[in-house]
C-alpha cells in the first residue's frame, strides 16, 4: 500500500514540476495548486513531529510563506517536494526549540479516533527519533528513497538501512 | 522472506496506513487562506543560474583569493575614503504582488539596456500557452488570455525598461510616483492596437518614469465600458505594483475613477473607416516636402484589378524609416486603392522589387504609424482651393513644401468590416476598398493634397497651387 502511494506521488511529481515552474514565474494560481496538493502531507508531517495542532498550523503557515518567498530560487522544480519538506523540517525544529521540552500528544488530535491508530502512534513514539523520522517520511508521506535522503541529508543507502531497521523495530513493538 | 514475515510486513504497512488516515488535515479553505497569507509577503528575486563548469567550492576559493588580493591592493583605503551608510532594503524588486483571486506572472527581475522586465496580472487564470511561451519569448502580451477574456475579465501588463534607451523620448514617460492612478490612464486605440477588434477590449495605457525605469502599464478590460467595480478592482491590483518596494496607499476609489471613456468608433471593426492623424513630414535637401501621386485603375480581369486605382502621399526621401530594414514604402504617409486587387497587383511599379510589395500583402489602404498618430481635429474632406483632377493610367505626381507637422484625414468605405492592423510600420487593411479619400492640410488649415479612388477605377488627385510637378 505504501508502494502504491509512492507511485501516486511519482505521478503527481510529473505534473507538479510544471506547476512549480509557473509558480516560480509568479503565478498565484499555480502556487495555490501547489499548496492544495502538498499542504495536507506537510501538515501531517508537522503534526507527527510537533504533536500539537496549534504548533503544526503555525509551522505550516511559516513553511508555505517561506516557500512563496523563496520559490524563485529553487533551481530544480522537480525537487520541490523534498525542498518543501526540508523547509517544514527546519520550521518544526525552530518551533520545537522555543516551546517547553515535554508536550503531551493531544488525543483529540485524531480526526477519527481509532484504537489501532493510537496503538501505532504509541509504538512510533517509542522508536528512536531517526527511525521515527524515516518511517514518517517514507511510509506516511510517501517520499521516495532519494527524496528522503535529500530531506535528511544522508545517502540513499543509509535511508534503506534506516527504513529496514525502523520497520523491524516497529514490527517488534506491534507484536 | 517466509510467509510469517510477509504477514508481519503487511501488518506494519496496514498500521502505518491506519495512522495516516487518522491524522487530521486542514480543509481546502484553510489551505487557501494559508496560501493567500503567504502571498502577501514579498518574494525573493530569482538568481541567474551559475555556469555549471565551476563548482561552488572553486568559485568560493576564487572569491576568497580575489578578496585577499583586493584588500592588499587598496580596498581598505577605498573604504576609508568612501562615506559609509546602509543601503535601502529591496525585498521585492519589480513586479506585481497578487491581489486575492488574481494570477500574476513575471519574466526575470533584472532590467538591462537590452532586456525589459514584464509582469502581468489577471483576475482570470492565464492561458497555459501565455505562461509557457509568450511571456518569455514573444511580445510580452498574453494574447491567448486576451483573446478569450470574458466581459468581467481584467489583464494588466506592465513593462519596465531603462530610462536611457535612445528610442524612448523622455516626455512619453512623465515622472510619477506609486501608487499609480488609473484615472490618469488614456484610452489606447492606436492604429492596429486593438487586440480583439471583433469584440473590442477596453484598452488603457499609463506611462510613468520612476527610479530609473520607464514603466508602461497596459490595462485590458473584457469590455469597452468597464464598470466602476472593475476599475476599482484593477486599481487594487495596480496598487500592488512594486518598483523597488516603494510604499503604497489604500485610497483606491479616488485614484481609480472616473476612468476616461474609450472611443468605440476608433476601435470596433466597421465598414466605414474615418480617421484623422497628425503626421511628421521629413525633409529632402533641407526642406520638408510631401508628394502626392496616383493613377487610375487598369487591367481589370474577372472583377480584379491588375493595377487598381491608386493615390498616395509620400514625404522626404524613400527608405528613411524606422528600426526595421528600410523599405521603399517607408516614406509613404498614406496610400489608398479601390476595388479588388489581383494576386499580382503591386504598390511599387517598375522595380525589380515590385513582387515584394503585393497589394494583397501590404494593404489596400494603409497609414504610416511611424510618422503619424491619432489626432482630434475637424478636417473637411474637400478639394476646394486645390488644383488637379482625374488621373490617367500613367502615374502623375506633384510635390509641395510643407511645415513639419501636417494633419491628415482618411475616409474609406470598405467591402467588409475591418480595422487597421499593424504591419511593419503601417496600420493597414487588406480588405478591398469601395471608395477612399484623403486630404492633407497644414495646422493652420491650408489644404495641400486631396486624393480619392473609386471601385470603378477612377482616381482623382488635387494639390495646392504652389505645388509643382515632380
Amino acid at each position: 500500500m505504501a508502494h502504491e502511494r509512492t507511485r501516486a506521488h511519482d505521478n503527481i511529481e510529473r505534473d507538479e514540476a510544471a506547476t512549480v515552474r509557473r509558480a516560480q514565474l509568479g503565478s498565484a494560481k499555480a502556487f495555490d495548486e501547489l499548496v492544495r496538493t502538498r499542504g495536507p502531507d506537510l501538515y501531517r508531517y508537522l503534526l507527527l513531529r510537533l504533536r500539537n495542532e496549534s504548533d503544526a498550523r503555525d509551522a505550516l503557515q511559516e513553511t508555505i510563506t517561506d516557500a512563496w518567498k523563496n520559490l524563485p530560487k529553487l533551481r530544480q522544480p522537480e525537487n520541490c517536494w523534498p525542498w518543501l519538506m526540508t523547509i517544514a523540517k527546519r520550521k518544526a525544529i525552530a518551533i520545537a526549540r522555543k516551546r517547553p521540552k515535554v508536550v503531551d500528544l493531544d488525543l483529540d488530535l485524531f480526526a477519527r479516533p481509532d484504537e489501532s491508530a493510537l496503538e501505532v502512534w504509541d509504538a512510533i513514539a517509542r522508536l528512536r527519533p531517526i527511525h521515527r523520522e524515516i518511517l514518517t517520511l517514507r511510509y506516511l508521506l510517501g517520499l521516495s528513497e532519494r527524496e528522503a535522503a535529500q530531506v535528511l541529508g544522508i545517502r540513499v543507502g543509509a535511508v534503506k538501512t534506516r527504513s529496514f531497521v525502523a520497520r523491524q523495530a516497529l514490527k517488534e513493538l506491534l507484536a | 522472506m517466509n510467509p510469517h514475515d510477509e504477514m508481519d510486513e503487511g501488518r506494519v504497512d496496514d498500521a502505518l496506513e491506519s495512522l495516516r488516515r487518522s491524522l487530521p488535515t486542514p480543509t481546502t479553505d484553510e489551505l487557501q487562506g494559508i496560501a493567500d497569507a503567504a502571498k502577501q509577503q514579498p518574494r525573493s528575486i530569482a538568481r541567474r543560474p551559475i555556469a555549471s563548469r565551476w563548482s561552488r567550492p572553486v568559485l568560493a576559493g576564487v572569491a576568497i583569493i580575489t578578496l585577499l588580493i583586493g584588500s592588499t591592493l587598496g580596498f581598505g583605503l577605498a573604504s576609508a575614503l568612501t562615506p559609509s551608510g546602509t543601503a535601502a532594503g529591496n525585498p521585492i524588486g519589480l513586479g506585481f504582488l497578487p491581489e486575492p483571486g488574481w494570477d500574476v506572472l513575471q519574466t526575470g527581475a533584472d532590467v538591462t539596456r537590452d532586456q525589459r522586465v514584464i509582469a502581468m496580472a489577471s483576475n482570470r487564470a492565464f492561458a497555459p500557452d501565455d505562461a509557457a511561451r509568450n511571456l518569455r519569448y514573444s511580445s510580452g502580451l498574453p494574447y491567448a488570455t486576451l483573446l478569450a477574456l470574458p466581459k468581467n475579465g481584467i489583464v494588466i501588463v506592465v513593462s519596465f525598461t531603462t530610462t536611457n534607451r535612445l528610442t524612448t523620448p523622455s516626455d512619453l514617460y512623465p515622472a510619477r510616483d506609486l501608487p499609480l492612478s488609473l484615472r490618469e490612464a488614456s484610452p489606447w486605440a492606436g492604429i492596429g492596437a486593438q487586440v480583439r477588434p471583433e469584440r473590442p477590449l477596453g484598452q488603457y495605457l499609463l506611462r510613468a518614469s520612476m527610479d530609473a525605469y520607464n514603466v508602461e502599464l497596459q490595462i485590458y478590460f473584457g469590455t469597452l465600458r468597464p464598470s466602476p467595480e472593475m476599475v476599482e478592482a484593477a486599481q487594487r491590483q495596480v496598487d500592488r505594483l512594486s518598483v523597488n518596494a516603494r510604499a503604497k496607499s489604500t485610497a483606491v476609489h479616488s485614484r481609480a475613477l472616473p476612468l476616461r471613456t474609450s472611443s468605440v468608433r476608433a476601435t470596433a471593426a466597421s465598414r466605414i473607416l474615418d480617421r484623422t492623424f497628425v503626421c511628421s513630414a521629413t525633409y529632402v535637401g533641407g526642406a520638408y516636402t510631401i508628394e502626392g501621386r496616383g493613377h487610375s485603375g487598369t487591367g481589370r480581369v474577372a472583377g480584379a484589378w491588375g493595377r487598381p486605382p491608386f493615390a498616395a502621399v509620400e514625404t522626404g526621401a524613400a527608405a528613411n524609416g524606422g528600426p526595421r530594414n528600410p523599405t521603399i514604402l517607408d516614406n509613404s504617409l498614406v496610400w489608398i486603392t479601390a476595388g479588388r486587387p489581383s494576386a499580382t497587383a503591386t504598390l511599387v511599379e517598375g522595380s525589380v522589387l515590385s513582387d515584394l510589395y503585393r497589394t494583397r500583402l501590404w494593404g489596400t489602404l494603409a497609414v504610416n504609424t511611424d510618422l503619424c498618430r491619432n489626432a482630434k481635429k475637424q478636417i473637411q474632406l474637400a478639394s476646394r482651393g486645390l488644383r488637379g483632377g482625374a488621373l490617367g493610367s500613367f502615374e502623375e505626381s506633384s510635390k509641395c513644401f510643407t511645415p513639419r507637422r501636417v494633419f491628415m484625414r482618411v475616409r474609406a468605405v470598405l467591402s467588409s468590416p475591418a480595422v487597421l492592423r499593424r504591419f511593419r510600420d503601417f496600420g493597414r487593411t487588406t480588405v478591398p476598398v469601395r471608395e477612399a479619400t484623403f486630404v492633407i492640410q497644414t495646422e493652420a488649415g491650408k489644404r495641400l493634397v486631396y486624393g480619392e479612388v473609386f471601385e470603378s477605377g477612377r482616381a482623382r488627385l488635387f494639390t495646392a497651387r504652389d505645388c509643382f510637378p515632380s
